[in-house]
This record gives C-alpha cells, structure tokens and sequence, in this order.
C-alpha cells in the first residue's frame, strides 16, 4: 500500500515539473514600450536579423517584428531588446 | 540605470566592430550561444555592426570564423585603452589627481588669522591668544566652536569690550572693540607743599593749587618749597590745601658711567652652515640634515613668505646659517670705550629726565680710572629745563 502511495506521489510530481517546464518556464515574456522598444525574454535563437525585420524563434513559435531602423539593442542568451521603429509584431506557430 | 550601464562599459573598455560577409545571423546566434555580451547591434547594407566587450572581444574570432565571416574593429573606447595609451604619462595624471586632492583638502583648513579693529592692543597678541585657544593657521576649520572661542578671547584679554570671529573662506577675520576706561578722577590728596628736585634758577612757574612761594629768574635749593599749601584768604585766615603745579628751572646735571676695557668677544669662523625648513601650516619639514656642530656656535634665521596676487598662503620657508664661534679676549681701545660709554649715558639720560626736559648744553669729560688701565671712567655734564616740582606733605606738629 505505501509502495503504491509512494509511486503515485513521484509520478504527480513529475508531472508537475514537465507542466512548469513546458508552460510556465518555457514560455516568451514580452513587454513594449510604445512602438519604439521591445523586449523579449525566452527567445531560443535569431531567424533572421535586418533593419526592417527581426524573427526571434521562442517555444512553440516564431515571433517576427516588423518595422524600419531595427536595433538589437541588447542581446543575451535568453533575451534581447529591439529598438526602433516598430510596425507590427507577428506570432507564427 | 542606462547611464549608470554607460559609465560601467566605459570603466571596463568595450569595442564598436564591424562583421563582413558569411552569415552574419548565424555569427549573433553563435556569439549569444558562447555567452559573449552584445549590444548597439544595426545592419547597415548587409555589414553588422555591433559592440562588445574588450575582455570577450578575443572570442568573437571563434564565432565569426563559424560563420564564415570577418571582424574589423572600428573604434575602442574606454578607461583600459586610454591608460594603455597614456601609460608612459603617467605622471600627469597622478598630478592631476594629487592636485586635485590638494584642492579639496586644503580649503577645509584654515590659511590665516586677521585680526582687526586694534588701537592700542597688539594685534600680534591677538593672535597668540588665538593660537592657545587652538586657532591658528592649519587648524581644521569644522572643528571651530566660534561662540565659545569669543567667550574664552573676551575672558583672556580684558581690555577687549566686544569680539566678532567670521571665517571667510580659509581666512579667519578677528573683529575686535577696545574697552574705553573712563580718565581716573583727581582725588585731592592731603595738604601738600611743592618743593624743588634739584638746585636751579628758576624759568617759568605754573600754580594750579596754593601759594607761590618764589618768582621767575630766582635761584632755588634742593628742597626749597616753590608753592606752598598754605592759603590765605582775604578775611585773614588760612587754609591747608593739596598744592599743584609745574616749576620748570635750568639745571646742572650730571651722569657717569664706568666701562670695562677688558672684553670677551666672540668672532664667526669658517664657513656658514645652511640649512633649510619648509613650514605647510604648522608642519615643519627639514629639507637639509646637516649636523650641528656641538661646539659653539651661533645660528641666523631668515623667514620667507610666499605671496600669490597678494595673498599670502601659509607656506614658509626658514634658512637657518650656523656659524661656528670663537671666543676670545680683547682689550678695549679708548674710543671704542667712549663710545660705549656714551651709549650707555645716553640711555641712562632717557630714563632719568623727563620727556618734556630740553637739554641747552653737554659736555663730557672721562678719565681711566684703574692703575692697570682696565676701567674707563666717563662723565657727562647736561645744562637742562625741566620740571622740578616735587609733592611734599605739610606735617602738623601736635
């Protein structure tokens, strides 16, 4: 009996780690700040980096930004900030 | 926070590069990949261009290489490249930081004390006062308790009625009031004649209180009474009074004065020993180590002050030159015996006659005195007018 509670205990619990890795730390934050800056955290990689067009690949889709005079203004290994004139933000999943 | 992002990359050193050809989308991956720092990342007609840091600069290479690309450096900027570029001036800038220093620390001390308002104190004596009570140039200005230190100047020196201390700038300004003492009021004293000093003939009487006793041109005795303080009124009667006056009477007068004509002199021999202290505030630093010589010897000093438009900045420097000494004996020529005997006349003559004493004729006469010739004797005879009023109380026989 305490074998079998014991088994379903570390079963739900890693349940519940695979649900916060995919759901919770797995997914993009993304903040604007006017149509002039936006910053992005959760991105896995840049798909294509010009003035006129940023895509950044995150978990389970691929935002691009569209807009003229893009900057990556600051750039880490799992967020990136872009500057300029920002047009329209695409989500392609 | 952006600015305080700027000053940080700019104290560490960071690199604006350009990425050329390849696949510059594939480098900025790789180059996030390895964890190095970018940032300003543009493209313009298909160069990135793009900043990092100097330290990561080196791992770039790796990424670009990946990408089939080039990096070329366009600019460097920060602390670590202008110290690498002025590391054989060194000097300026560490004078520069010291002048600075010197600057924000000096003005916190206090470079002078002036004192103003003096009549009749002097203001030197102020300004000891001052420096018991801690005030002085050098001192730390913060520390300075201008309310208790106007109690404890007024309590040391009393003929001060009113003080005021302001420190302006490095300078602190002593504004002092004198006390006025009111003119002491003449008591009249007991009944008193006026009798003569010395023998003299008589030139000018002034009586303020009591009877004339003797006129002008007249010759009076040491002792003689000149004004009486015996008056009569006119109903016959007498009265005991307090009498003043001046009787200014030619007089003969004579001082003498014997002088040694063996002596011990001491001659400078050799060369002067220069040595010199510079003075900051009340620091004194010596500059030279020579020994003094424990012989005997002498030492001069001379001050020097510095200036700049005027003003002057408490930085002194002292030159002491020592000479050493040699002591020997020596006898006195006549002349050199007269002429110090006739110093010393002279200042016996100011202390003994009265300012207001005309001398009409000198005449000096000198002789030497001892058998082996080791004295000089001089005198000198003075023709005079001055005042020889002298109080005498009048004694009432019972």
């Amino acid at each position: 009996m305490n074998f079998k509670i014991r088994r379903n205990f570390s079963s739900e619990i890693k349940k519940a780690n695979s649900y916060m890795k995919d759901n919770v730390f797995s997914s993009v934050h993304i903040e604007m700040r006017s149509n002039r800056e936006l910053i992005l955290e959760g991105c896995q990689k840049i798909e294509e980096y010009d003035e006129n067009i940023v895509k950044i690949k995150v978990p389970k889709m691929c935002v691009s930004v569209f807009g003229r005079s893009l900057e990556l203004r600051c750039l880490s290994p799992d967020s990136l900030v872009v500057s300029g004139f920002i047009c329209s933000v695409e989500f392609l999943t | 926070m952006l600015l305080i992002l700027d000053i940080v990359r700019s104290v560490r050193g960071y690199i604006e590069f350009k990425v050329m050809g390849g696949n510059p989308d594939k480098f900025l991956n790789l180059a996030v990949r390895e964890r190095n720092p970018l940032w300003d990342v543009r493209k313009i007609n298909g160069d990135l261009f793009a900043k990092s840091t100097a330290e990561d600069y080196k791992k770039l290479h790796i990424s670009a290489r990946k990408a089939n690309s080039r990096i070329r450096i366009l600019k460097k900027k920060g602390l670590p490249f202008f110290t690498r570029k002025y590391k054989s001036r060194m000097g300026i800038i560490v004078g520069v930081l010291v002048f600075s220093a010197v600057l924000l620390i000096l003005p916190l001390y206090l470079w002078k004390v002036e004192v103003v308002g003096c009549e009749t104190v002097n203001p030197e004596e102020v300004k000891k006062v001052m420096c018991d009570l801690g005030v002085s140039p050098g001192t730390f200005k913060a520390g300075i308790n201008i309310p208790i230190l106007k109690q404890q100047l007024m309590q040391r020196m009393d003929s001060i009625a009113w003080v005021s201390i302001n420190l302006k700038g490095s300078d602190a300004i002593v504004e002092i009031k004198e006390k006025q003492f009111s003119p002491e009021k003449e008591v009249q004293g007991e009944p008193s004649n006026i009798v003569a000093l010395y023998d003299g003939k008589i030139e000018r009487l002034e009586t303020y209180r009591g009877t004339p006793m003797v006129s002008d041109g007249e010759v009076v005795t040491k002792g003689q009474v000149l004004i009486s303080g015996i008056v009569e009124d006119l109903s016959g009667g007498s009265r005991f009074v307090d009498a003043e006056g001046k009787v200014y009477a030619e007089t003969h007068r004579i001082i003498s004065q014997k002088v040694s004509m063996n002596r011990v002199r001491a001659h400078n021999v050799g060369d002067e020993i220069k040595r010199y202290r510079v003075k900051i505030f009340n620091f004194e630093i010596p500059i030279c180590f020579r020994k003094i010589p424990d012989e005997n010897c002498t030492c001069e000093t001379i001050e020097r002050n510095f200036n700049i438009c005027g003003y002057k900045i408490p930085v002194s420097i002292y030159k002491d030159g020592i000479y050493m000494q040699e002591i020997c004996a020596e006898k006195l020529s006549e002349e050199e015996a007269i002429k110090e005997a006739d110093k010393l006349i002279d200042e016996r003559a100011l202390q003994e006659f009265a300012e207001d004493a005309k001398i009409k004729n000198t005449e000096h006469k000198s002789r030497i005195t001892s058998s082996n010739g080791e004295e000089y004797y001089r005198e000198c005879h003075y023709d005079l007018v001055e005042n020889i009023s002298r109080k005498e109380k009048i004694v009432f026989e019972r």
